[in-house]
């Protein structure tokens, strides 16, 4: 290896080839560097501007878009009208205009440093790619929309603030202005002088600044644009005195460019009108709605905030109120109307003092603010409203006296619904309504004032109205047949040919076929479910099937109704695992009617357990069972129901036979050992059970003799040979029993009683022909 | 010193005047049946049905019924209950054991219904003792 001395060293004289060669490269790499240095491009992307600018313009975009109803709604009594608008104008003011000053210090400052470069590839980097005249814009774009919402924000302040902030955007936009002020900057700087408090000469100046913009307009012979028109509109906005002819100047300057339409010039213009122009005028604003009717809701609302402001402020005079156009007052109303608030009500109430006689409009207005906090008042405003509109119709209310009595009667029906206590004002406001509607009545209304009238015990005229629902055939007519079979079988001398002949009307409704409309559905539905509990009254297996059927051909059934009908039906032919399944998916509902059919299909499937023990899903079925017995066990308030349950459980799972189930069951047991419960036929059966399963044969015996020693002359002849049958085969497990006896003891059995069931009598032959 | 002549004659006058006409009593007979002991075990308890001889108070007397069918028992037997009428009651009982095929070994249950007299049950019970049958058992209720 060979080691570097100050002899190779870099001032060392050259006095080789090698040497002179080093020296050259190591010059050449440093002259590099510098230039490299030099000439350092700022690494400023098209990427990088765009980025910015983007998010800028979605900030603008979005302040824009959302504060535009506050800001229109500021112009009609130059001031937020809520506190909620100034709340959500200063939050999303501030927010946007943080952004935007961002986004223009950013790009300004890519300016400089584009502006500091000085490399020969300037313009093929920053000029030709436009990517400096980009950014430069966009900075001025930016910094102009900064202003603008930084002026909004300033109105959501308070004086001193707000004039410090208003000061702010003027100096912002007089440094902008560079001589060559573009007449958006010119209009805003006008509407921050108007707005300078304590100022002697700011509203001059904004004057003078606004007729120097329209001017320009005019000697440029430029055409009138947005910026043109908000310039006129806040000039009549700082005259001590506007006069119609100068609102409809602009009107009719307005209509002859393409933003006749505009809506935001538009409602400025007819605000400025109704503010500024005396006597009140709403000239303006009609036309508004002549060309969009829609407006009429938000004007409606503006006023309508306005007098709810005044009111929670106890500055709302009659005086006030009746200062306003009528067309103020009727879209107020109008909104108050469609009942979206019932904060109104104290407000329409003292409307109602004030413009006397109350009209329709108002009593519907305050019907529609009651329905929430008084019900039974909202049902007799309604009705007076009604009465109102029929005696001294409202123009400005486009309904009917029919239609008004509608809304009520529909209220009332609700109401009874809620609570049958309110049955007789139900039934008066539903009396109302059909005595003015005549032929014309809704049969929706004529079938509820039906049930409203049995609910009033006036049975004779409500099935003489449903009987006429019926004959009519609209989407209330099986609905109507359904009740009259119901009040039918309600009847205290319904017997059974009653019950039959409510069977076959049921049937006669059922073949018609339904209409698509939701009442018919499900009058259909449930009227399926009535013919099927009908049906399954007296069960037999073609009955079943039908209602089986029936049940999967019923759309819009209630889970838990069909699930107990088709329970029942499958428990009649003997599947009682699918039962089982129809019931699991419907363990949470709490219809008693669920709890009840559980514990029916428990007591049947726990005594012919025996019956699906051959079939591949038995284990399914045990587990489904355990499951449905644990449920309606913890959902039983009866201590006796209870442990009956918890008994099934145990004997279900001492059928699974897994040494945990057999664990739990015993377990099951051992908490029910009590005098009270030893004795009975269900524990010594589980008891049983578990000792069979656990091969304790001796034991098993002795229970089940004890359970058939019990059942022994009973009625239940299928339990007794149960007990009988497993007493045999637990005896035939025991080691040392010959298999002669038990053949013995099954002939016995078989011959002594000769009418036992075919099912027991076939296992105890096989058990007895085991070798 | 008194005369024990006569006292003596008068005793011995009573004496045979009692031998004469004492009546002796036959002894009490009891019912062949045992009581299993209490560590007993019997492995087979219960397995054969038992068959059921049921003793029901008519007007004549007592009403015998066992099994069901043709075969089956149903006898009245007088308030005397003959000799007859027990071998009858024999045969029948025996003509049943065999249509259910049982043997004299299988268990048979004695059932009284309430007001059969204690001499009807003994005669059955002796009956059905006669012809073999020991299992016999009578059903309690705790």
């Amino acid at each position: 290896m060979r080691h570097l001395s100050s002899r190779n060293g870099l001032f060392t004289p050259a006095r080789t080839g090698v040497g002179i060669l080093r020296r050259l490269g190591i010059v050449v790499l440093l002259l590099a560097v510098v230039a490299g240095l030099r000439a350092q491009a700022p690494q400023i992307t098209p990427e990088d501007v765009q980025r910015v600018t983007d998010r800028a313009d979605g900030a603008a975009e979005d302040f824009f878009a959302r504060s535009r109803e506050i800001r229109l709604r500021f112009h009609y009594q130059d001031r937020f009208l809520t506190e909620r608008d100034r709340e959500q104008m200063a939050q999303g003011a501030r927010s946007a205009g943080e952004t935007l000053a961002q986004a223009a210090a950013t790009l300004q400052d890519y300016c400089r440093r584009i502006e500091s470069y000085d490399g020969d590839d300037w313009d093929r980097r920053f000029g030709v790619t436009g990517l400096w005249r980009g950014a430069h814009t966009s900075a001025e774009r930016f910094a102009g929309l900064a202003c603008r919402v930084d002026y909004w924000r300033a109105l959501t302040l308070e004086n001193p603030a707000r004039n410090e902030r208003l000061a702010d955007v003027i100096a912002r936009c007089t440094a902008r202005a560079d001589g060559q002020e573009d007449p958006a900057a010119c209009v805003l700087r006008a509407q921050c002088l108007s707005r300078l408090a304590n100022h002697p000469t700011a509203r001059d100046q904004a004057n003078r600044l606004l007729a120097e913009v329209l001017e320009a307009y005019r000697s440029e012979r430029r055409p009138p644009d947005a910026t043109y028109f908000h310039a006129a509109i806040t000039r009549l906005g700082l005259l001590d005195r506007v006069d119609s002819p100068l609102i409809r100047e602009v009107l009719t300057a307005l209509q002859r460019t393409a933003l006749a339409d505009d809506m935001d010039i538009l409602l400025r213009l007819a605000f400025l009108e109704l503010r500024c122009v005396r006597p009140r005028s709403d000239h303006v604003l009609q036309e508004v709605l002549g060309r969009s009717p829609a407006a009429g809701s938000f004007v409606g609302r503006v006023v309508l905030d306005d007098w709810l402001d005044r009111f929670s402020r106890s500055e709302l005079t009659g005086s006030y109120i009746l200062d306003r156009t009528p067309l103020e007052r009727r879209l107020a109303l109008q909104q108050a109307a469609h009942g979206e608030s019932s904060d109104t009500l104290a407000l329409l109430e003292f409307l109602e003092g004030v413009l006397e006689p109350p009209s329709g409009l108002l009593l519907l207005a305050k019907a529609q603010a009651q329905r929430d906090a008084d019900p039974v008042a909202a049902i007799m405003t309604y009705r007076r409203a009604a009465q109102v509109q029929r005696n001294r119709p409202d123009p400005d209310l486009p309904m009917t006296p029919t239609d008004i009595a509608e809304l009520g009667a529909r209220m009332a029906w609700q109401l009874y619904l809620k609570d049958a206590e309110h049955a007789a004002t139900a039934a008066d406001m539903l009396a109302f309504y059909h005595d003015l509607a005549g032929t014309e009545a809704n049969d929706e209304l004529g079938y509820a004032y039906a049930l409203v009238l049995h609910g009033t015990g006036q049975h004779t005229r409500a099935e003489g109205l449903l009987q006429r629902i019926r004959a009519r055939g609209g989407p209330y007519a099986l609905a109507a047949g359904l009740e009259l079979v119901v009040r039918r079988l309600q009847a205290d001398d319904c017997d059974a040919a009653c019950r039959r002949q409510a069977q076959k009307e049921l049937e006669r409704l059922l073949r018609q076929p339904p209409g698509p409309e939701q009442p018919q559905q499900q009058a259909r539905a449930q009227a399926v479910v009535l013919y099927c509990r009908l049906v399954l009254e007296m069960p037999d297996r073609p009955a079943a099937q039908t209602v089986l059927d029936l049940l999967s051909r019923t759309p819009g059934l209630e889970p838990a109704d069909a699930a107990v009908l088709r329970c029942a039906a499958l428990r009649t032919l003997e599947r009682h695992p699918q039962a089982a399944k129809a019931l699991i998916d419907v363990l949470d509902s709490p219809a008693p009617a669920v709890s009840d059919e559980i514990a029916t299909l428990l007591t049947e499937a726990s005594a012919r357990i025996e019956t699906w023990r051959e079939q591949p899903s038995f284990a399914d079925f045990l587990a489904d069972l355990c499951r449905l017995a644990e449920h309606a066990a913890s959902r039983t308030q009866e201590a006796e129901t209870r442990a009956v349950l918890r008994l099934t459980e145990a004997e279900c799972l001492a059928l699974r036979g897994d040494g945990a189930s057999i664990n739990r069951a015993a377990a099951i047991i051992e908490d029910l050992a009590q005098p009270a419960w030893t004795r009975r036929v269900e524990w010594v059966r589980a008891q049983a059970r578990v000792l069979t399963a656990r091969g304790e044969w001796t034991r098993a015996a002795e229970c089940w003799q004890q359970i058939a020693t019990a059942l022994r002359d009973g009625p239940d002849a299928w339990a007794w040979w149960q007990a009988r049958y497993w007493q045999t085969w637990c005896h035939a497990q025991r080691p040392g029993m010959d298999g002669e006896t038990v053949r013995h003891a099954v002939e016995v059995l078989l011959s002594s009683r000769p009418d036992g069931p075919a099912f027991w009598k076939t296992r105890l032959a096989a058990l007895a022909s085991r070798p | 010193m008194p005369r024990m002549a006569p006292m003596i004659d008068v005793i011995f006058l009573l004496l045979i005047f009692f031998v004469l006409t004492a009546r002796f009593r036959t002894p009490e007979q009891f019912l062949p049946f045992k009581l299993s002991q209490a560590d007993a075990t019997m492995p087979s308890r219960g397995l054969i049905e038992p068959l059921v001889v049921r003793l029901s108070p008519v007007a004549e007397g007592c009403r015998v019924t066992a099994g069901s069918g043709p075969q089956a028992v149903d006898l009245t037997l007088d308030a005397g209950a003959g000799a007859e009428q027990l071998a009858e009651l024999a045969v029948r009982t025996g003509t049943l054991l065999e249509s259910q095929n049982r043997t004299l070994t299988d268990p048979i249950s004695l059932e009284c219904d309430d007001g059969v007299t204690w001499d009807h049950l003994v005669k059955v019970y002796n009956v059905l003792y006669a012809m073999g049958i020991h299992d016999i058992t009578f059903p309690m209720e705790l």
